[in-house]
């Protein structure tokens, strides 16, 4: 049982470091991507392929997990800021379905459907974690989610924080303001997807294996409804809302009534959670946090030099 | 030579031509008004000068440079600042932001080396100077504006009049060599019009040039020194103030043909 809530809390953490990757791209830029789990699988494939096939060590795999990821996010970002709203969606959600499909199908490097197995795990200090050291992992997955927090919360809170907040508002007012939109924009989805690399990363390296099926559309989907659920432009609501939902969809397995409850019906509590928050609170459950950023200035620029 | 000056410039949608080989020059100082009925492309032409929108041909010409193929927010950088029609500030931004965001750009730390490597580490250095210099022209434009006690409002809750106003003080937020301003009198009351009259003046002898459409004809025949008049996108008289009122074509424009 206990096993059981640590796994638990090693999954919040890792899809926590996706979902507030996420929350930049939507919630601060307003820009709705539904690949972040094409970029997790981007993640966790690097970090595969790095172990097995080359001998690498985690940690700089997972870096270069990140990097890949973030790599694709400018591929594809570059073509694709051009559309808006319902249109950038749509094709952000055949990117993610390419990217399954070419892991499906790429079995030299991939090995397809079977997916990869015998991934090592990371070691530190001079110990290799398994699967079975839980706290070990959560405090290294959750170090991850605060790191992430507050690299999020530098760049919401800066210059640059502004000028996404701006493009959200009023893309074309933005840009006859003299803010170089199209940069701004490839640079959240940019960060994104470095975010998503990162936790695919963790993903496989915990699971100690991959498998293509799992970074399917409904992935990108539920860490969309983590960030929205909790509330977006709120990093503090996202974690919530990933709490929220993967323990919305571990429920049964929890309460150890999943012979009772088939796992379908996992899918029908979420959706109905989710129709419920929509009718009565559709900025999410704690909602966005307004940014001064005049008080914000004033604080970190002026009173610093007092 | 003109400051800003367009050459056979030219839009078209589908079949209707918006803005039919215009030319227009604009001289440094100067108040510039651009009128002619609904429809008259006005605003099309605002929209492809100031990047917003490109023409199918002709060029535009900014201090000497041909400036026609660069996105708008370059054409900002490079000192055109403008307004909209249906203004289009930051809703949910409070007031003090909104010229935050206007000074965006222009908050540069002076580089001590061209180094990319060097800048970056310095980074941490120039945000500091570079947000104050924002902060604290931000400010100057809120006071210029008589906006400082509604700085913490959200835009969108501000008087139709004042949202107005802040929009040109974003837009000067800038440092703008040439102001456009589409329609600053609309949906104002009278007293609000003369108010924003004299706040033009005081714009343009501030050594910023100032280039406006406008339908209320007391404005315009008030401040500007030139006028062009459009009608169905083709320019159809220029020329001060007085000419254009007696300009047999413009009032046909304005009043339709007068049977004998």
């Amino acid at each position: 049982m206990l096993n059981f809530v640590l796994l638990i809390f090693i999954y919040i953490g890792i899809y926590a470091i996706a979902s507030l990757g996420l929350n930049l791209i939507v919630g601060y830029t307003g820009l709705l991507s539904l690949c972040q789990a094409g970029f997790l699988a981007i993640g966790a494939y690097t970090t595969a392929v790095l172990m097995t096939a080359c001998h690498m060590g985690f940690w700089e795999s997972m870096i270069i997990s990140g990097f890949l990821a973030s790599l694709f996010g400018i591929l594809i970002g570059i073509p694709t800021l051009r559309l808006k709203g319902d249109y950038l969606a749509i094709a952000t959600l055949g990117f993610g379905e390419i990217v399954k499909n070419v892991i499906l199908n790429w079995d030299s490097v991939t090995k397809g459907p079977m997916g990869i197995n015998g991934i090592p795990g990371p070691s530190i200090f001079g110990t290799t974690l398994s699967s079975m050291d839980k706290p070990e992992w959560i405090v290294i997955i959750w170090v991850g989610v605060v790191v992430t927090y507050y690299f999020i919360r530098r760049i919401v809170r800066s210059r640059i924080g502004r000028a996404l907040e701006a493009i959200r508002e009023d893309e074309i007012a933005a840009s006859s303001m003299g803010i170089n939109t199209a940069k701004y924009k490839i640079g959240a989805f940019t960060t994104g997807a470095f975010l998503a690399g990162i936790a695919g990363s963790f993903f496989a390296a915990f699971n100690q294996s991959v498998a293509p099926l799992t970074f399917d559309f409904m992935m990108s989907i539920m860490i969309l409804c983590m960030a929205v659920l909790g509330g977006l432009g709120n990093s503090f609501a996202t974690i919530i809302g990933t709490i929220i939902i993967v323990l919305a969809s571990e429920l049964p397995r929890l309460l150890g009534i999943s012979h009772i409850i088939p796992p379908q019906l996992n899918q029908i509590l979420f959706g109905f959670i989710l129709v419920l928050i929509m009718i009565y609170r559709p900025q999410g459950i704690i909602g966005r946090i307004k940014l001064n950023y005049a008080k914000i200035v004033k604080e970190e620029i002026f009173d610093l030099e007092k | 030579m003109p400051l800003l000056y367009t050459q056979n410039l030219r839009r078209e949608f589908g079949g209707v031509i918006a803005v039919a080989d215009v030319d227009i020059e604009i001289f440094k100082d100067s108040i510039t008004g651009l009128i002619g009925p609904n429809g008259a492309g006005k605003t099309t032409l605002f929209n492809t000068i100031t990047g917003l929108d490109f023409p199918t041909s002709g060029h535009v010409f900014f201090k000497g440079e041909d400036i026609t193929e660069l996105p708008a927010y370059k054409i900002t950088r490079s000192g055109i600042a403008r307004t909209f029609q249906n203004i289009r500030l930051f809703k949910e931004m409070t007031v003090f932001e909104n010229v935050m965001i206007g000074r965006h750009f222009r908050g540069n730390h002076p580089r001590i080396v061209n180094n990319k490597l060097v800048n970056f580490i310095l980074g941490r250095i120039y945000v500091k100077t570079e947000e104050k210099d924002i902060y604290e022209n931000s400010l100057k434009w809120l006071n210029f504006f008589d906006l400082l006690d509604m700085r913490d409002e959200y835009a969108k809750n501000l008087p139709y009049g004042k949202q107005r106003e802040l929009e040109i003080a974003r837009a000067l937020a800038t440092e703008p060599e040439i102001l456009f301003l589409d329609e600053p009198a609309a949906g104002m009351n009278p007293q609000e019009t003369e108010s924003l009259m004299i706040t033009i003046k005081k714009i343009r002898d501030m050594g910023i040039t100032i280039v406006l459409i406008e339908h209320d004809m007391k404005l315009v025949m008030n401040i500007c020194d030139k006028i062009y008049v459009l009608n169905y996108g083709k320019k159809i008289a220029e020329g001060t103030p007085a000419q254009v009122q007696n300009n047999k074509e413009v009032i046909e424009a304005y009043l339709g043909k007068i049977d004998e």
